[in-house]
């Protein structure tokens, strides 16, 4: 791909580029925890979170950086979070969140 | 006297092997104990622990005690088995001393005695012996007989769940099954050809035509032979490692040898544990979880994967950590702890930081009798909260809510999936927001919380669940109610019952406001809601199946309300309940003479707002 | 029971709301004589308890007043306080078993039992019994039609309200994974209706998605936005307090913003969801219509494309909401084609 168009470098394009594959990593967290496929991403686990209150911990957005591909920014997000629960118990769908985020904050960029 | 033939070799062979693979690897896992604990082993081994360990090695390793009180049919053929065959080992070594009057003859002298010596008519009590030694026979074969029906039909022994066999170890089993058949066949043609015999063989004997039985008596002491070797030879290979294993675990266990931190199932005292297990599968039934799941994942399977180095990375996860299981395992492995390791080293990639953690902001307070602590779980029953505080108020104790705005997590969660690391990091940041307040006592409203504030804080006031609290203020005659006639059903919550062994004062509290009902799981026996933070990685669906079972369990007997004293708990059942569920504070304190009983689905209006200042 | 004229059919009805009104009245229509039974004193379902109705805010009196003139004219006789508990059919004939001891004979059956609302007493995080300030959609009707006080006082000025959708619905631990399909719009109704009450005060509405599926409903939502300046915020709440000044303290989360949030409140509308108000079992023969469980599901029809108002048996009919949530406009539809089949049916034109 050309480095430059119309001026501009890629590397300042804001856009998620969902046109490349998804990395093994993401499959691999996928595949362990399939009920991260169930999320509407309606912000129950947030709303709920111990943690939310303190930092930017957003369970749905984790799953949205996931299914996007986004590995880089999911890390240092999901080590905020304290394993409580309280999300979990609640969640609408069913996702797995804790189990979710032990794998998340595994993830090595 | 002839004393040897090659038939003898292949048992001589595979007994030798044995010896020196259980040598090796025996060495091996030793020398991965720490330093502290040969120390341990060092000393404990000439104190009365010693002697503690033979007699348990005899009440537990061959006579199965803990298993035949679990399930009678299923001990009694454990004890058949390995009782039956340790007494023909000692029958036979003191019969041969008799014979030779030498103590030191050959191993394989004792073993096939019988057509060594096969008429034993000159000697004195000769009938004795052959008495005591067929009656041994006749045992281990009823044992093989109640094994061999085990497999084919599970049911006889009150077991619905037998455990899955590798290769290797069918091939263990399947000699297993042949030893005593094959001995009683080998000493019955030998009695058919030369006389001699006791009850069993004797009468055997008679159908065997004499002339055929000196034809072909070596071919059945050759084939018992070899199904002697082939089973020591597969027995380190195998689950039958768990035979001289775990009475090498009771003596660690009764020298105080202490678990080392990580997943080490091939080192020191993991390795001794996992290979301890016999897969006897009394952990299977008694699983809340056992035909809810997909894929099974109780501890004896889970146990054999981390023996086997595979598939234990899934199950790991599954398991509710409930703590049913190890209540009951006969051989007392401490699987929660593995559990704990084993999540350990698959998420030791995880990483948190916590910095950003609140601090207390306590400058200045008033000091309070009881620092109340609801946990995250509580926040979402402010119900019992507030039922709580009304209790309070009712009798007079001053008390400061910490956690009414904002929380830490207590930090078991965090243990629960491994993650001891982190988990202190809160505990510790807990800790000082505690102590801050300076109350004379921590009460807290849940379980979780409750087990890992008394077992690791170290806190310097004690630590009480409400269900304790509450009894107090009971008994002091603080909190004064009638007993009506409801009728109650307690769940233990798996973290206050097993893990805490805090049955009493909340039955106590029920008992003093109605009519406790008697369930056929409850106290050690309780099942788990379903929603234990143990489990990482049960599906909803297997969750609520749990549940649901839990809920018929509870409900058999039409009780008017289903009571527990753990947020989680209450939050999980009373969602799938058609009974109402509550916690033991909101019973107490809606029994207040002032607040008439409202014991339907719906509650009418808040009776709370205007109580609480 | 009632005299038997061999020429001239008849139908029992199960459910005296909307849908089973409509049916009446139009087998009524056509000479088939009805036995409409239901568990309450009054006719008029749920449509009785609402106050004003989506999508135009027409008084719900006025459409109730049509459906109960229809019975009226054609006599058609009302069971009151009889609740239906078993229907079972022998010779062609259907029986219908009623709590106390009733026996009603007829030649077709048709259920319309509706729906109930979900208890929200289950979130108790929401606070529903514990404060009074907050209420269930269904309340809130109650509360503008008069029948309940305000919970909160009203003469208050820069009231402030929450509404919260989708209470019971699409919720997995709450067992029911559909969406209740009318609370969205309701929602709408309701916060429209507030700021007439009240034009200084402020509504928020918490949503997980906006489903506006029917006629002019998208134009409501859109009404609300720039009319009423309703606030709509997408995402959940966490939890409701009793803030300091003894109001509501909530906390939520702003998912477009990925931000939590802190509000005080007068009064918070939690959107309780349609769940069945019947689980049929068959046992020996015969249909029981038990009280419905965790996870029980609507009645479902034989076919949804082509037998959507059949349930099973011949002469046994389904319609209205207790097929799954549906509005006022749809069960009064699919009553009338409801009866349809079962004119039909005694026409011998079905089986
Ligand atoms: C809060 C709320 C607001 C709404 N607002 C609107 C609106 O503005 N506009 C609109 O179009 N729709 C509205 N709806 C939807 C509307 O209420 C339904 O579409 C309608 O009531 C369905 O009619 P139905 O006859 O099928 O059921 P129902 O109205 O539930 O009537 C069923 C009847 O059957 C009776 N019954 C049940 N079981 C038995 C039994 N075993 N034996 C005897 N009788 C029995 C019941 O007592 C009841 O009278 C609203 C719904 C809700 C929850
Ligand atoms: S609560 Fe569950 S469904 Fe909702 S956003 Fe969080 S994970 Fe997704
Ligand atoms: S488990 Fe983690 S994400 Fe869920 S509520 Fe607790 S801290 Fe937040
Ligand atoms: S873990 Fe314990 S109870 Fe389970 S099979 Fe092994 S020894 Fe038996
Ligand atoms: S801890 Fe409980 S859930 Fe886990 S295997 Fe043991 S009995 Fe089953
Ligand atoms: S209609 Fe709206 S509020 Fe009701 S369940 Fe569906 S999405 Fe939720």
């Amino acid at each position: 791909m050309a480095g430059t168009k119309f001026g501009f470098f890629d590397a300042n394009v804001r856009s998620i580029n969902l046109d490349v594959e998804t990395p093994e990593t993401i499959e691999g967290v996928l595949h362990r925890e399939p009920s991260l496929l169930k999320c509407i991403g309606c912000g129950n686990c947030a709303a709920m979170c111990t943690a939310g209150h303190f930092t930017d911990l957003r369970f749905y957005r984790l799953n949205l950086y996931l299914k996007r591909g986004l590995v880089n920014e999911i890390r240092k997000e999901a080590q905020n979070c304290m394993l409580c629960g309280k999300c979990q118990l609640t969640c609408p769908r069913g996702v797995n969140i804790r189990h979710a985020i032990l794998l998340m904050s595994s993830i090595r960029p | 006297m002839n004393q040897y033939h090659p038939f003898i070799l292949p048992f001589f062979i595979g007994f030798l092997a044995m010896l020196v693979i259980l040598f090796v690897r025996y060495a091996l896992w030793f020398r991965g104990f720490s330093k502290e604990n040969r120390k341990r082993i060092a000393v404990g081994l000439f104190t009365t622990q010693t002697l503690l360990a033979i007699k348990e090695v005899g009440a537990e390793a061959l006579l199965h005690l803990k298993i035949y009180r679990t399930n009678p049919v299923l001990g009694f053929m454990h004890m058949s088995l390995a009782f039956g065959w340790f007494l023909l080992i000692l029958g036979g070594k003191l019969e041969s001393w008799y014979f030779t009057g030498d103590f030191t003859n050959p191993v394989w002298y004792a073993i096939f005695l019988r057509y060594f010596e096969p008429d034993s008519t000159h000697l004195m009590y000769h009938g004795v012996f052959l008495f005591f030694m067929e009656l041994a026979l006749l045992m281990v074969l009823v044992g093989v007989a109640l094994a061999f029906t085990k497999r084919l039909k599970k049911s006889i022994l009150r077991i619905k769940n037998t455990t899955r066999h590798n290769f290797g170890n069918k091939m263990a089993l399947y000699a297993l099954w042949l030893i005593f058949p094959l001995r009683l066949l080998a000493e019955s043609v030998t009695t058919a050809a030369h006389g001699g015999g006791g009850f069993l063989t004797a009468s055997v004997g008679v159908l065997i035509p004499q002339s055929w039985a000196v034809e072909s008596e070596l071919y059945f002491w050759w084939a018992y032979s070899w199904s002697l070797g082939l089973f020591f030879l597969a027995l380190p290979f195998s689950r039958y490692l768990h035979i001289p294993t775990e009475m090498v675990l009771i003596f660690l266990r009764r020298w105080k040898i202490e678990p080392a931190s990580g997943f080490n199932p091939d080192k020191g005292l993991q390795a001794f544990e996992v290979h301890s297990c016999p897969g006897c599968g009394v952990c299977l039934d008694v699983c809340p979880a056992i035909n809810k799941t997909e894929i099974a994942f109780q501890s004896a399977y889970f146990v054999n994967q981390v023996r086997r180095g595979n598939g234990y990375e899934q199950t790991s996860g599954m398991c509710l950590n409930c703590g049913q299981c190890d209540e009951v395992c006969p051989v007392g492995i401490n699987l929660e702890n593995l559990r704990h390791q084993t999540r350990s080293k698959i998420f030791n990639q995880a990483s948190f930081n916590h910095s950003w953690m609140p601090g207390s902001m306590v400058f200045w307070r008033e000091t309070t009798e009881v620092v109340l602590f609801t946990g995250c779980m509580g926040r979402l029953n402010p119900q019992t909260t507030l039922a709580v505080k009304n209790l309070l108020n009712e009798a007079g104790v001053s008390f400061i809510h910490m956690d009414e705005e904002e929380s830490i997590c207590c930090g078991r969660p965090m243990m629960l999936a491994g993650a001891a690391e982190s988990a202190k990091k809160m505990m510790d940041r807990n800790r000082e927001n505690i102590l801050a307040y300076h109350s004379k006592v921590l009460v807290t409203t849940c379980p979780i919380c409750y087990k890992i504030f008394k077992d690791e804080y170290n806190l310097e006031i004690p630590v009480l669940h409400h269900s304790e609290y509450l009894w107090q203020l009971i008994d002091e005659g603080k909190i004064v109610r009638e007993k009506s006639a409801l009728q109650l059903a307690y769940h233990d919550p798996c973290d206050l019952g097993r893990g805490s062994s805090c049955y009493e004062p909340p039955r106590k509290v029920i008992d003093s406001v109605g009519q406790l009902q008697t369930l056929s799981r409850q106290r050690e026996k309780s099942l788990c809601c379903g929603n234990n933070l143990g489990s990482l990685s049960l599906s909803e669906n297997e969750r609520q199946n749990i549940t649901a079972n839990t809920l018929k369990v509870l409900t058999l007997d039409n009780p008017d309300v289903v009571v527990t004293a753990c947020p989680m708990c209450k939050k999980t059942l009373q969602r799938q309940s058609q009974v109402k569920v509550t916690d033991l504070a909101e019973l107490l304190w809606e029994t207040h003479p002032s607040n008439s009983l409202k014991f339907s689905k719906k509650i009418e209006k808040s009776r709370f707002l205007a109580e609480v200042k | 029971m009632s005299q038997k004229n061999n020429n001239i059919k008849q139908v029992a009805i199960i459910g005296a709301g909307p849908a089973g009104l409509q049916a009446a009245t139009v087998l009524s229509q056509n000479q088939v004589q009805v036995l409409l039974i239901d568990k309450q004193a009054k006719t008029g379902g749920h449509l009785e308890k609402w106050s004003h109705l989506f999508p135009d805010s027409r008084p719900s009196n006025e459409i109730l007043k049509v459906l109960q003139q229809g019975i009226q004219k054609e006599n058609i006789q009302f069971f009151k306080n009889k609740r239906v508990s078993k229907i079972s059919k022998s010779n062609g004939q259907w029986e219908l078993g009623t709590d106390d001891g009733l026996v009603i004979n007829s030649d077709a059956v048709v259920i319309a039992t509706g729906f109930n609302t979900f208890d929200a007493h289950q979130k108790e995080e929401y606070g529903y019994g514990i404060y009074p300030a907050v209420v269930t959609s269904e309340n809130l009707e109650s509360i503008f039609k008069g029948e309940t006080t305000w919970p909160f006082n009203s003469s208050g000025k820069d009231l402030r309200f929450g509404i919260v959708h989708c209470v019971g619905s699409r919720d997995a631990k709450c067992g029911n994974l559909y969406c209740s399909k009318v609370c969205c719009v309701t929602a709408v109704k309701q916060a429209i209706e507030l700021k007439k009450k009240f034009p200084g005060a402020t509504v928020y509405c918490f949503y997980m998605d906006m489903r506006m599926f029917g006629t002019g409903y998208e134009e409501l939502y859109q009404e609300a936005q720039t009319k009423y300046n309703i606030q709509f915020i997408r995402g959940r709440l966490s939890e409701a307090s009793p803030s300091q000044d003894n109001r509501l303290q909530v906390k939520a989360e702003d998912t477009l913003l990925g931000r939590p949030a802190k509000l005080t409140l007068d009064m918070l509308v939690l959107m309780v969801g349609m769940i069945p108000a019947v689980s049929l079992e068959m046992k020996n023969d015969a249909v029981y219509l038990n009280q419905p469980a965790y996870g029980s599901s609507f009645i479902t029809p034989d076919d949804v494309f082509l037998k959507m108002n059949h349930h099973q048996q011949a002469g046994l009919f389904i319609t209205g909401a207790c097929k799954g949530p549906a509005s006022i406009p749809e069960v009064l539809q699919d009553a009338k084609a409801t009866s349809i089949e079962v004119l039909n049916y005694f026409n011998n034109k079905i089986k």
